[in-house]
Formats: structure tokens, C-alpha cells, sequence
């Protein structure tokens, strides 16, 4: 979109505009007097009549077709449970792990993955207020093996993929490292030597302390590039 | 070391209070947020000496079971006073008090939040008053609020709380323990963007025609903290964006 | 905002790769957060931090925060000691440091940290209780020293004692004065509470992951581990020893952890002692 955008911190109450020629979308509520009215701690973003509030600050809340990263952390007979950062841990059948049908009597649920095994899934149904169901049926899910897990605030997320990828597409262009995100917060990151990977859960920490400001994709493939020639010389940390 | 009641009296007929105040003005507020590293939202605020740790946890898995609501989170408050806190040591078990404010504060904030959003959910307010001198409740509704929108729980508003008092004729703005005491205590809590009072109490005795006048004089001086308020949460921000030299916004 | 790890807020447990993780930094003899083994996290000590107590501190370890107050007041003294004064250690633990406090009562954790910091200041006899009595058989100070974590980022245990020991180092006792045969407290004036200053106690809590002795655990750190083991010692001499946890020690475990504190306890000394008191 052309032309200048305002932007600024927004708090729960704050007026951001008065009017019914507005198009609202994110955390702010429309008022029966026509005003409208921050919910969260956000960035509003604002140009002519559009009106953004993208949330600072707020708990995960599994959408369908989400990509999250969970942890096994109990089962049953024919499947697991996963802790994905919400209220309720979701659920994962073995037929969908499997991408085949699970014979409960000739096999055990607990040779394919145990407890603390990582997966990366897919929220396939969820119904507020009810623990959410996941699938790895698309190709590139399933067990995550080696690598690291790193825990950000789930609403900076679409701040580490950028838009259009271009943030997570950097990262992995300077670094070669393989990166999965989890829309709950959680990134899996695996590379070439453990010093890189610790270099991209930095560059990570960065983005999420630095989430609302300017410049960032710059300043995030410098920090890179200077960590890349660092490690190559052998002098990281 | 505390002041006798007969000392507040004394200079409150001469329309003056004992720490120096005049009568409608606050006692010095800080407001601190995210001191918790292990919590979604927390909050420090001090009120004079009076001095208030809340935390939020949510939402979470609403327990017991059977208290789930199916279209909405349930708002669950504690409020408990530390046992030093007061000029006696206070015995850690909850007193009826503690849990009649409980019920108080949590009533003053659940019209601000947006809990149809969390269904069959729980949100958790914690509040732990460190030191006690006046205006814990109220204390407690501001650091309330600054940890709830610090744990990005939807609100349609922050709450900003204040008690106010009458004596001889005279009304004054956040009272200390020792004026606490000898005044008519009005804690009030509002939701300032509507212009709606979430909280509203009294205790010993005031003239009925002069309520509209103690509404006014709350009001006013629950904007100040309000004010507070929005400028604490805000500059938590503007601190992390002023060390990369970058302005908000792309 | 930031948390280190899965959902640190909230998450009691860690995945097999965030293990693995903990694992191999510690093949290097390093730890997740940059320390050596046996690295202590910066002590940060704040005293009278609540100015209505008669003293409190504020221990800062890491990012793990407890708080310490002390109230006195007047009581019987027991019956075994008729001419020495009381001293009584609490914890609450509310669930404002953690999400698996609960509200009520305290839990075990809660009742077995406050027994553990109160056996190190008993066994050092780091308060003269014989200083506290007021009438012989009759009246005694009672000393509470109530403990409260604010934030659990790991090792509440050495939190909590060091901000106990800096609230007493802080406590100002009002006098106590005989008024028609009854002792009353007069808060207008005040005494610092009689301590056996070349006793005090130093406290450190160690664990075990894998074959390797760590100090001061944090938070993910505890849920791997071992077993722990606290030690509190006073000059050359222990004076406190609390092993926890399902697993077993070795000897030789027991020895290193002996030999670490005895060099370490002098400096930590110095630094609380600079921190409240301003001591050099």
C-alpha cells in the first residue's frame, strides 16, 4: 500500500478513532457510540481508513491450519497428548502420525514416539474452550529430531517469518540452518554446528525484544552476517 | 511512629493533612511493570507507603472443572496482605477480610475484560500487598490492571481505583492508614473511557448530598492514575525501542 | 515477554531435544545461560526493602526473587530455654513466583525451605538469643522471619536464605519495657537485633546432571537434575546439610561440594556483608 502509515503504542481503552467509515481488524472493539477502542497493548497501524491493532502482548489461541510444535507428554491407547503452550494439551491419533490406519492390538503407541518427544503439527480441528486436534499428515510434519527448541511470546511469530517469509528466508539464507516455526511460540532450529544455532536463537531474541520497531530485517542479517564470519573464524562467544 | 487520630483530626479541621498533602492531592504512585519473569503479566505499584506485587496467570485450565463457563473465562482474584506488612504481624492464613476484598476487586475489574474471548477458561489475578499504609484495594485494582494488560488479556479499558475520604465538612483524595481510620473511606474504581464505576464502598458516616461532589473529586483524581497508567505500560515499549535508535513503526 | 524456555511461565517438564541441549553444553563443562559448573548467578541484596518491618531484605539470584521480613514481638520464652528469646522461620508460597504454588497452606517445598534456612541460622547461633530475653523465665522477644518468593527462575532455596539473613542484618528490635507488670513494645525506639556477626552463615545449593556437580540450579536445570544438596557453613564448620530429591549421591559428589563451598563461602561473605551493610 502507498503513502504514509501512522503508527503508534496502543493501550486497552485508548481511543483510536471515532466513526463508521473505518475498517477495523485486529485487538480493537467498535463501540455502540461509534468510537473505537484499543483491547490489548498493540501497534496500531493506521492509513486512511484502515485500522490495525496487532497485539504486543497475549496468549496463544490455536487457529485451524496453525503449525505448532508440541511435546508429547502423556498417551493412551491409540493416541498422545501434546503440550502445544495452551490451556489444554491437544490431541494427536496415531492414524494421523502414522498416515495410516494404528492397530491398536498389534501394535504399541509408544514405539513411534514417547514422552518428550517433539513434533511438529498441524492444528487440524479446534473449537474454542476444547483442546485442539492435530494431524501430521502434510509432508515436512512429524518427529523433529537433534537441533534446538527456542521459546519466544507467540504474538512476535509473524515477526520472526516477515513478511512474505522475508525474515525467516534471510535467517535461513545466511545461516543454511533448517527452521521450523510453531505458531505457539516455539521454533526448531537445526544446523550445521551447535555455535549457529545458538547464533539464529540469538538473532530470535533479538526480534522478539525488538518486534515493534524499525528497521529490523536489516539490522537482523547484519547481527548474522557479523555472527556467520565470527563462527567461521572460530571466535563466537 | 503512627500518627494519633486525634493529630489527623486535629489538622483535618484546619483543612490540613498530616504528611503535608493538600486534600485533593495523591500520595507519590510508582508503577512498575513485568517485575515476574515467571508470569504472563505482573505489576509493582506503590501508593505512598502502601505498596502492592500483583501477578496474572491466563488463561489457564479453569479448576475445579464444574466452575468452567462454556461462553466465558472465569476471573479468579486473591488478594492477601504479607505478614509483614502491617504494623502487627499478620497471621498468613486469610483473614474474612482478605477474602471479602477478594471478591471486591475482582467485581471492580471483571467489567473492564473481555472474557468471552476464553471460554471454559481461567484467568488468575495475585495480589500480595508487601506494606500496608491506606488504600490496599485500590493499591491492588491499579497494579491489577497494569498486569492484566501487561499479560495481553483483552480489556475494553484499564481500571484505575482511588479511596476517597470525608471528615469535618471536608473531602480528601487517597487516604493513608491513619487517615483511613478517622474518615469516612469511599474507595472507588472506574473505568475511566466510559466514564462507569466498577467499585464503589463506604464506611463510618457522610452527608447523603455530598456524594455527588466526593463522585466528582474521585473521578478527577482517578484520570491522574489512569493517566499513570497508560504512560507505564507504553514507556515498557518506548524503553526497548529507544535502545536501537529506531522510531515505532515500518 | 521473553521466556528462555517452552513456555518457561508456565512448563514443569522439558522435551528430550531441550535435554539433549542442557546435555551437551554440559559435556563442555557449560551451561544454557553462559555460567561454569560451578558459577554462581549475581547475588543482588536489597535491604529494608519494607520499611514497616522491623527488617527485611530483598534477595535478587539471578532473576529468582524472595523476599524476607522481620516482625518481632513479645512471648513466653519455651520451657527448656527459660532465659533465651525465639526465632521462627516461615515460607508462604503463594503462586505469584510459580504456577505450581498453589494458594493455601504451604506446600512441601514451601515448609522444608523454611526449615532448612532456619536450621543453618540455629545451628551457627547467628542470632543471641540470650540477648533477646526480657524478664528471665517471663518474657522473651519472639523474632518472625517470614519469607515470601516473588519469582521462580530456580534455586528458591539460597534465595530465600540470603534474603533472610539480610533482613536480620537490617532488623532495628523495638525496646521492651515493663508497664503495670507487662512488657510492652516501645516503637519509638530501637536497637539493632543482637547478632554473633563473625557467625553468620553461608548457604549454597548444588545439584547433579548426568556425572556433573552444578551450583545454583535454575529453573529448567531443576527439572533435570539429580538430586540437590544444600550446605550452609559458618567459618570452617558446616552447619546445615539437606540432600532432596529421588536421586542418589556418590561420596566423592559430597566431597567436591565440600571442598567448592569452603573456598567459596569467604567472598560471599564479604559481598553480603557489603550489600546490607555496607561493610568493606
Amino acid at each position: 500500500m502507498k503513502g504514509q502509515y501512522t503508527t503508534k503504542i496502543v493501550v486497552p481503552g485508548e481511543v483510536i478513532a471515532v466513526g463508521s467509515r473505518y475498517n477495523v481488524r485486529g485487538a480493537a472493539i467498535v463501540k455502540p457510540d461509534g468510537r473505537i477502542i484499543a483491547t490489548r497493548i498493540g501497534l496500531l497501524r493506521m492509513k486512511g481508513r484502515e485500522i490495525n491493532v496487532v497485539p504486543l502482548a497475549g496468549a496463544y489461541i490455536p487457529q485451524k491450519g496453525d503449525s505448532v510444535i508440541g511435546i508429547v507428554v502423556d498417551y493412551s491407547v491409540v493416541y498422545w497428548l501434546l503440550e502445544i503452550n495452551y490451556v489444554w494439551k491437544a490431541r494427536l491419533d496415531a492414524s494421523e502420525f502414522l498416515r495410516r490406519p494404528f492397530d491398536a492390538g498389534k501394535e504399541r503407541i509408544t514405539d513411534y514416539l514417547k514422552i518428550g518427544d517433539v513434533v511438529y503439527a498441524k492444528i487440524a480441528h479446534v473449537e474454542r474452550g476444547m483442546p485442539p486436534i492435530l494431524s501430521c499428515r502434510d509432508k515436512g510434519y512429524g518427529k523433529l529430531e537433534g537441533g534446538r527448541l527456542i521459546s519466544i511470546n507467540p504474538v512476535k511469530i509473524p515477526r520472526v517469518i516477515g513478511v512474505k517469509s522475508s525474515m525467516l528466508d534471510a535467517i535461513k539464507k545466511i545461516t543454511k540452518a533448517e527452521i521450523k516455526v510453531g505458531a505457539n511460540g516455539i521454533i526448531w532450529v537445526k544446523a550445521e554446528r551447535p555455535e549457529i544455532e545458538e547464533l539464529v536463537e540469538h538473532a530470535i531474541k533479538k526480534i522478539e525484544r525488538e518486534s515493534h520497531t524499525a528497521g529490523l530485517t536489516k539490522r537482523i542479517q547484519n547481527e548474522l552476517m557479523k555472527g556467520m564470519h565470527k563462527i567461521q573464524r572460530g571466535e563466537w562467544k | 511512629m503512627k500518627p494519633s487520630k486525634e493529630e489527623v483530626a486535629e489538622l483535618l479541621r484546619k483543612g490540613l493533612r498530616i504528611d503535608g498533602r493538600k486534600m485533593h492531592d495523591l500520595r507519590p504512585i510508582r508503577m512498575e511493570v513485568g517485575v515476574v519473569e515467571r508470569a504472563e503479566g505482573s505489576a509493582l505499584v506503590s501508593m505512598g507507603k502502601t505498596r502492592v506485587l500483583c501477578v496474572v496467570r491466563g488463561p489457564v485450565e479453569c479448576v475445579p472443572s464444574h466452575m468452567a463457563d462454556p461462553e466465558r473465562a472465569i476471573l479468579d482474584v486473591a488478594y492477601r496482605m504479607a505478614t509483614f506488612s502491617t504494623d502487627e504481624r499478620k497471621s498468613p492464613s486469610p483473614s474474612r477480610r482478605e477474602i471479602e476484598l477478594s471478591k471486591i476487586i475482582r467485581e471492580a475489574l471483571e467489567p473492564a475484560l473481555l472474557l468471552g474471548e476464553y471460554p471454559r477458561m481461567m484467568i488468575r489475578v495475585y495480589c500480595l500487598v508487601l506494606q500496608a499504609d491506606g488504600g490496599t484495594r485500590t493499591a491492588s485494582i491499579n497494579a491489577a490492571s497494569l498486569a492484566l494488560a501487561y499479560a495481553g488479556i483483552p480489556m475494553q479499558d484499564l481500571v484505575a481505583s482511588v479511596a476517597v475520604g470525608y471528615y469535618d465538612g471536608k473531602i480528601l483524595v487517597d487516604l493513608n492508614a491513619a487517615e483511613d481510620d478517622l474518615c469516612a473511606d469511599i474507595p472507588m474504581a472506574m473505568m475511566p473511557a466510559y466514564n462507569k464505576i466498577t467499585l464503589l464502598q463506604a464506611d463510618h458516616i457522610f452527608p447523603i448530598d455530598k456524594i455527588r461532589e466526593i463522585l466528582d473529586v474521585g473521578r478527577k483524581a482517578i484520570n491522574q492514575i489512569y493517566e499513570l497508567q497508560k504512560k507505564t505500560l507504553k514507556s515498557k515499549y518506548a524503553e526497548i525501542a529507544k535502545t536501537t535508535g529506531a522510531n515505532v513503526g515500518e | 515477554m521473553a521466556t528462555e524456555f517452552l513456555s518457561a511461565v508456565r512448563r514443569e517438564f522439558l522435551s528430550s531435544i531441550e535435554r539433549q541441549s542442557i546435555f551437551s553444553y554440559l559435556q563442555k563443562n557449560r551451561r544454557l545461560d553462559g555460567r561454569g559448573l560451578l558459577e554462581m548467578r549475581p547475588l543482588k541484596l536489597i535491604p529494608n526493602y519494607i520499611e514497616k518491618a522491623e527488617g527485611s531484605c530483598l534477595a535478587i539470584l539471578g532473576k529468582t526473587k524472595v523476599v524476607a521480613g522481620v516482625k518481632a514481638s513479645v512471648g513466653s520464652p519455651y520451657p527448656d530455654t527459660p532465659n533465651q528469646g525465639a526465632f521462627i522461620v516461615n515460607m508462604e508460597t503463594m503462586p505469584i513466583a510459580s504456577p505450581s504454588f498453589e494458594l493455601g497452606p504451604p506446600n512441601e517445598s514451601g515448609i522444608e525451605f523454611a526449615r532448612v534456612v532456619d536450621r543453618a541460622i540455629r545451628s551457627a547461633e547467628f542470632i543471641d538469643l540470650e540477648k533477646l530475653c526480657i524478664e528471665p523465665g517471663k518474657s522473651v522477644y519472639i523474632v518472625f522471619i517470614d519469607l515470601y518468593p516473588l519469582d521462580d527462575n530456580g534455586n528458591i532455596l539460597d534465595a530465600a536464605f540470603y534474603a533472610a539473613v539480610g533482613a536480620l542484618l537490617t532488623t532495628k528490635i523495638p525496646k521492651a519495657e515493663i508497664v503495670d507488670d507487662k512488657p510492652i513494645l516501645n516503637y519509638e525506639e530501637t536497637t539493632p537485633l543482637p547478632l554473633k556477626m563473625e557467625r553468620l552463615p553461608i548457604q549454597l545449593t548444588y545439584a547433579k546432571i548426568l556425572d556433573k556437580i552444578i551450583l545454583d540450579p535454575t529453573n529448567q536445570e531443576e527439572l533435570i537434575i539429580d538430586f540437590k544438596l544444600t550446605v550452609a557453613v559458618m567459618d570452617n564448620n558446616v552447619v546445615g546439610i539437606q540432600k532432596s530429591g529421588r536421586g542418589a549421591a556418590d561420596i566423592n559428589d559430597i566431597l567436591l561440594i565440600m571442598e567448592d563451598i569452603k573456598s567459596k563461602a569467604p567472598r560471599i561473605k564479604e559481598n553480603v556483608l557489603k550489600q546490607v551493610r555496607g561493610i568493606k
